[in-house]
């Protein structure tokens, strides 16, 4: 009995410890496909965000070089992370693939700005990051359009 | 004069000591997506661990025994393996999190992939611990970690509105957007990561090894009950930081590099600087805490000798834990696996198996047998008692909150 408990208590763990690893799991409807893609558009504008931000420091010169590159690969692999799991991501009808394109012109932006913004960082020049980053202002605001409402372009 | 340079050097060690990467990470994350809402969390875990920290060191002057090793005894053998084994797995991600955490901290300086100073981490670990004597390890990397004082000076350097903040820690809600269930497995996180059990493996074997006798129950109230609320006014740094900052952008904190961001933005090179060191003292002194746990943890559940200030070649077998437990942490660091993830799941599982160690702290605490008229008053153990309530709750709420937020996402 002892160990039926045991047994079923590593399983509980195991089973959480699976599903905080956030797999990406196929969208079966277009609510479901509107869901994540509201994810993904969140998570990129946690990374643009977090871009611009450190391009301001960077060029006022309130941060290091080495710690704007840090910031700016970081922005960089997770904007990337994000578009190849929403890439992967089977639209179930003609709604989704709207949005999937909406979204994806995004994203494809986003990263873009930001690989651009490391490349400066890791050249050392930091007073241009910001006057570089300005895309990236209207950016955030159309993907916080997108996530106040996902879908095709209204 | 000696005594109070003592008591002083005690609670600074104590304040800076209290952050790890647990907190730095749990504090900013839930800063950026909750605000203060969750300050009451940390508050929680700050008179938590005082309560608790204040019992394992009070038993360990008067007993001249650290925790695991009145674990087994009140507990019995089989239950004292079942508290081992989830101590040391937990102590042990903790531990593989501080060694990454060291190498992320080098990385915000250097730009060099943080996987490639791991190994140099892990042997940097073990040689301190091998070397360098237990109260200059304690007191050399407590007071660097002062250095996170700067988050601090930071939000106020952000012009904060005060009330603002006041009424939001005050009045703690949910924020649109955000499920009741996703909030209260953030406010189980900021509890774990202030209530860790390491802490007080740590504190208690430590007072062992200082011989700690009864006439040093005063400096381990001071460190304890000053010590401590500072070092949880730093977690409440880092957490109004990212608040101001990062919470009106939308900005999740998902990496080490972010955290220092607030400070970078108000106070510029020199605060980025101060952080930096603080993050990089913070992150090492808990990794050798955790390693030195993992030793302890296993030493003393098994009788065998242990210790800093015994002759290596005396306990060998603790030693050899402790380099083993740093050897799995660098293989498993070396992996590219998150180490923000780790963390995360360092501080919610600990948190699901914190009564397993305060449990028989409490216990303890109230045998006269061990611990003669130190016993517990009855003011103490109403509030010890109200915590075990408390760290019951949240032990079982951990793991089916952890699945149904799908580990707060």
């Amino acid at each position: 009995m002892r160990r039926i408990t045991i047994a079923v208590m590593v399983l509980i763990i195991a089973v959480a410890l699976i599903v905080g690893l956030k797999p990406m799991t196929p969208a079966r409807t277009r609510d479901d496909f509107a869901h994540k893609s509201k994810d993904t558009a969140e998570s990129v504008l946690s990374s643009v965000q977090t871009a611009r931000l450190a391009a301001r420091v960077g060029t006022r010169g309130d941060a290091f070089g080495p710690y704007v590159s840090v910031l700016m690969s970081e922005s960089e692999d997770a904007v990337a992370k994000a578009q190849g799991s929403f890439d992967r991501i089977q639209p179930p009808d003609a709604w989704s693939d709207a949005t999937r394109a909406r979204l994806g012109r995004l994203l494809v932006r986003s990263s873009d700005v930001v690989s651009q913004l490391r490349i400066t960082a890791r050249r050392g020049e930091l007073d241009r990051l910001e006057h570089q980053a300005q895309p990236l202002h209207r950016l955030a605001a159309r993907l916080q359009a997108f996530i106040d409402d996902p879908g095709p372009r209204p | 004069m000696k005594k109070v340079f003592g008591v002083t050097l005690g609670i600074l060690t104590a304040m800076g000591g209290f952050v790890d990467i647990g907190d730095l990470v749990a504090n900013s994350e839930t800063g950026a997506r909750f605000g203060m809402s969750l300050a009451w969390a940390v508050l929680l875990g700050v008179v938590g661990i005082i309560v608790y920290a204040e019992m394992a060191g009070r038993v360990a002057s008067v007993t001249k025994r650290a925790t695991f090793d009145l674990v087994r005894e009140r507990l019995g053998a089989r239950a004292g393996l079942l508290n081992l084994g989830a101590s040391f797995f937990i102590t042990m991600l903790t531990l593989i999190a501080e060694v990454a955490g060291v190498a992320l901290a080098v990385q915000l300086v250097v730009d060099v992939n943080y996987l490639l100073w791991i190994p140099l981490v892990g042997f940097a670990v073990w040689m301190v611990i091998w070397r360098v004597k237990f109260t200059t390890l304690e007191t050399v990397f407590g007071l660097m970690g002062l250095g996170m004082i700067v988050v601090v000076v930071a939000v106020v350097h952000l012009h904060p509105s005060w009330s603002q903040l006041w009424h939001h820690a005050s009045h703690p809600s949910v924020p649109s957007g955000e499920g009741r269930p996703t909030y209260f497995y953030f406010a189980i996180a900021l509890f774990g990561a202030a209530m860790t059990p390491y802490e007080v493996f740590f504190f208690s074997s430590g007072a062992v090894e200082e011989k700690w006798t009864r006439s040093d129950l005063v400096l381990n109230r001071a460190n304890v009950y000053l010590g401590f609320p500072l070092g949880g006014l730093l977690s409440l740094g880092l957490m109004a930081g990212a608040a101001l900052v990062f919470h009106p952008l939308g900005v999740g904190v998902d990496s080490l590099s972010q955290v220092a961001l607030p400070t970078s933005m108000a106070v510029g090179k020199v605060g980025l600087a101060f952080v930096i060191v603080g993050f990089v003292a913070c992150t090492f002194g808990a990794a050798l805490e955790t390693a030195l746990s993992c030793g302890y943890t296993v030493s003393q559940y098994f009788g065998w000798q242990w210790g800093k200030l015994v002759k290596p070649r005396e306990a060998a077998r603790f030693h050899l834990v402790v380099l083993v437990s740093l050897f799995v942490a660098v293989v498993v660091g070396v992996t590219a696996i998150d180490p923000i993830k780790v963390t995360e799941y360092s501080i919610v599982l600990s948190a699901a198996a914190l009564p397993l160690t305060y449990f028989p702290i409490l216990v303890v605490a109230n045998d006269r047998t061990y611990m003669g008229d130190d016993v517990n008053g009855p003011f103490k153990n109403a509030i010890a008692t109200f915590y075990m309530v408390v760290l019951t709750v949240v032990a079982l709420a951990t793991i089916p909150l952890m699945i149904a937020t799908k580990a707060g996402s």
